[in-house]
C-alpha cells in the first residue's frame, strides 16, 4: 500500500524543471534537502531567500534569474500554483484510504452554536457572561466576599497585629520598623495588597477566563464583533487580547503579538494602556462603587466612550494596511475541569511571581522616598493635577502609587473613600482618571519591550495627559450641570 | 420579483462559479479558484485551507462569512470572502 505514495509531490512539469535547475546551482550546506530549498525559493520565502544569499552568494544572481523566469510562466503567484498541486496529491492519497461518513452535529451543542453565532441572540449571551462571569463572580465574589475575608479576618485581625508586635519587640530601630510594618510597609502594605486584595481578584478572573476559553466561545465572540472592531482599526481577532486585558493588561500587551499587522498591534496596545481596566483595578473599582450604582454606570459609560473614540481616531490617523479577519471556529466543548484548574494555577503562579516582587519593591521605594522626604515632594507636586480635577489632596498618594501598579492606586483610593473623604462626583472623577491613567510600571516596561522605545513612551505620555484631561472635563461638566452622583 | 428569484435559482442550478459573497446560505460547492491582487490575502486564505478543489458549505453571511471546509469551520470577513470563487453544486 505504502509504495503507492510518492516520496515527494510531483509539481507541474515546468516547475519541476526550474526546481531541478536551482537544485543544481545550490552548493552550500543546508539542514533541509536542496529540493525543499529550491521550492521555497520559487515561493519567494523571505527567510530562505536571505539564507541562500548568504550560503550561495556566488550563484545567487543565476538562481534569482530562474525564479523570475518561472514566475513569468504563470499568471498566479507560484505559491498558489504549488498549493493546488499539493492539495490534489493530498486529496488523492486521502481518498484512497479514508472513508467519509456523513456527519451532522445535532442536539444541544448545535443549538447553542447557532445562538452564539447570531448577533441577536449572541449579544444578550455576551452581556449575560459579562454580568455573571465578571461582575458577579470576579467583582462581587472575588473582590467583595473573598477580599473582605482575607483582608479583615486574616490580615487586619491576625497577620498584621502579629507581625507588628513581633517587629516592634525585636527590632528597636524605628525607620526599619516602618519599612516592615509601617503605613506603607512591606508586610502591612506590599504583601497585604498582593495577597489579600489582588490575589483573590486575579484568581477568580483567571478561573472565569479559563472556563470561557476552553468552551470555544472566544472565536465566536471574535466573529460577532469583527465588523464593530473594524471601525476602531482592529479585526475581531483583537477581542482575545482585549478581553485578557480585563484580567491583566501587562499579559495582554504581550498577547498583542498574535495580531497580524503592526497597525493593529499599536492600536491594541494603546487601548489596553488607556481604556481597559485590569481585573485587580476593576475589582477595587467595583468595591468603590458598592452602593453607588449610578456612579458605576457613569464610569462604565465614560470608559466605553473613550475606548470607542480613541480607537476610532487612532484608526483614522494610523497609516498602514486595513485589518483582515480570518479565524477557525472550533466546535463547542464542555471544559475539562482538570485543564481549567491547571491553566488557572499556572497563570496565577506566573502572575504572583511577577507581581509580588514589584509590590515589595514599591513598598521599599515609597519607604526610601519617605526617609529622604522625596516622596513628600512628589506627593505635593501630584496634589496640583489632582486638585485641578477637583479631588481631595489625599488622593494624590493613590495616583502616585498608581504608577507602580494601577491596582495599587485603586486600592489606595479605597482607603480614602472608606475614611469618608470623597463625594459621589469625586469618586466618579477619581475612578475615571485612575482607570485611564498611566499603565502600571510593569505594563510600561511591556509597552516599551513590545512596541519599541519611541512608540512605548509616546503611548505612555499620551495616556498620562489624556487621563487627566478627561478627568478635568468630567469634573467640569458635573459641576457646571449641578449633577451630584 | 418572482422571475428574478427563478432566474437566480436557475443560474445556481447551472453550477455557475460565484464569489462566496453571492452564494446562498446552506449551499454546497467546491472552491474553484481564488482571485485577489493581494498576495497577503492569498496566503491567509491558503493558510486556513481554502485551496481550489476543496469542498465548502456556506453556513452564514452575517456578521461574518462562516463556512465549513471538510470537518472544520472558519469565519472570514467580506474582503476575504470576495476572493473565494465557488462552483455551487445542487
Amino acid at each position: 500500500m505504502l509504495e503507492a505514495f510518492p516520496k515527494h509531490i510531483g509539481y507541474v512539469d515546468p516547475l519541476e524543471i526550474y526546481c531541478s535547475r536551482i537544485v543544481a546551482l545550490l552548493g552550500g550546506t543546508y539542514v533541509i534537502t536542496k529540493r525543499a530549498i529550491a521550492l521555497l525559493l520559487l515561493q519567494e520565502d523571505k527567510e530562505i531567500t536571505a539564507h541562500v544569499q548568504k550560503e550561495d552568494g556566488g550563484h545567487y544572481a543565476a538562481i534569482e534569474a530562474i525564479v523570475q523566469e518561472a514566475k513569468k510562466q504563470y499568471p498566479e503567484p507560484l505559491g498558489y500554483v504549488m498549493s493546488i498541486c499539493r492539495q490534489k496529491e493530498a486529496s488523492r492519497i486521502a481518498e484512497s484510504v479514508v472513508r467519509q461518513v456523513p456527519y451532522r452535529p445535532s442536539g444541544f451543542g448545535a443549538f447553542l452554536h447557532r445562538l452564539l453565532m447570531n448577533p441577536f441572540t449572541g449579544t444578550p449571551i455576551l452581556l449575560f457572561i459579562l454580568y455573571f462571569g465578571l461582575y458577579k463572580f470576579v467583582g462581587t465574589f472575588g473582590a467583595g466576599v473573598l477580599v473582605n475575608f482575607l483582608e479583615d479576618k486574616i490580615f487586619d485581625h491576625a497577620v498584621s497585629p502579629f507581625l507588628s508586635g513581633l517587629v516592634q519587640r525585636y527590632i528597636p530601630f524605628v525607620p526599619l520598623q516602618s519599612l516592615l510594618v509601617g503605613d506603607y510597609g512591606i508586610f502591612t502594605m506590599g504583601i497585604r495588597y498582593a495577597c489579600a486584595i489582588i490575589l483573590p481578584i486575579v484568581a477568580t478572573f483567571f478561573l472565569a477566563f479559563a472556563i470561557i476559553e476552553d468552551t470555544g466561545y472566544l472565536p465566536r465572540l471574535a466573529m460577532l464583533v469583527d465588523q464593530l472592531f473594524k471601525r476602531i482599526g482592529l479585526s475581531g481577532r483583537a477581542v482575545i487580547p482585549l478581553v485578557l486585558g480585563l484580567g491583566c493588561s501587562t499579559m495582554a500587551t504581550m498577547v498583542t503579538r498574535t495580531l497580524p499587522t503592526k497597525r493593529e498591534r499599536i492600536i491594541a496596545t494603546l487601548l489596553l494602556a488607556l481604556a481597559i481596566p485590569c481585573s485587580a483595578q476593576m475589582g477595587v473599582i467595583m468595591a468603590l462603587f458598592a452602593g453607588h450604582f449610578t456612579g458605576l454606570f457613569v464610569w462604565l459609560g465614560i470608559i466605553i466612550g473613550v475606548f470607542v473614540l480613541v480607537g476610532f481616531l487612532a484608526s483614522k490617523i494610523m497609516p498602514g494596511e486595513l485589518p483582515s479577519f480570518y479565524m477557525e471556529i472550533p466546535p463547542l466543548r464542555l471544559p475539562h475541569i482538570g485543564n481549567v484548574l491547571r491553566k488557572t494555577w499556572v497563570r496565577l503562579q506566573w502572575y504572583f511571581m511577577e507581581v509580588l516582587p514589584l509590590f515589595i519593591l514599591a513598598s521599599i521605594v515609597i519607604w526610601l522616598g519617605q526617609v529622604t522626604r522625596l516622596f513628600g515632594v512628589l506627593v505635593h507636586v501630584m496634589t496640583y493635577p489632582v486638585r485641578w480635577i477637583g479631588l481631595p489632596s489625599e488622593t494624590a498618594v493613590a495616583f502616585l502609587f498608581g504608577f507602580f501598579r494601577r491596582d495599587y492606586g485603586a486600592a489606595g483610593l479605597y482607603d480614602v473613600k472608606n475614611a469618608g473623604g470623597m463625594t459621589g462626583n469625586q469618586l466618579v472623577v477619581a475612578c475615571v482618571t485612575l482607570t485611564l491613567f498611566l499603565p502600571c510600571i510593569a505594563q510600561l516596561i511591556m509597552n516599551v519591550k513590545e512596541r519599541g522605545m519611541r512608540m512605548g513612551i509616546a503611548i505612555s505620555v499620551f495616556v498620562l495627559v489624556f487621563s487627566f484631561g478627561v478627568g478635568f472635563l468630567v469634573n467640569t461638566f458635573l459641576q457646571w450641570s449641578l449633577i451630584s452622583l | 420579483m418572482a422571475a428574478g428569484h427563478g432566474e437566480k435559482k436557475e443560474k445556481r442550478l447551472n453550477g455557475a462559479v460565484l464569489p462566496l459573497v453571492d452564494v446562498h446560505v446552506g449551499d454546497k460547492g467546491k472552491v474553484e479558484f481564488l482571485k485577489t491582487k493581494d498576495t497577503v490575502q492569498l496566503q491567509q486564505l491558503m493558510g486556513i485551507g481554502v485551496i481550489p478543489g476543496v469542498s465548502i458549505v456556506l453556513q452564514q453571511k452575517f456578521p461574518a462569512y462562516v463556512f465549513s471546509l471538510g470537518h472544520s469551520q472558519f469565519a472570514v470577513d467580506k474582503n476575504l470572502a470576495q476572493a473565494i470563487y465557488v462552483q455551487v453544486k445542487m
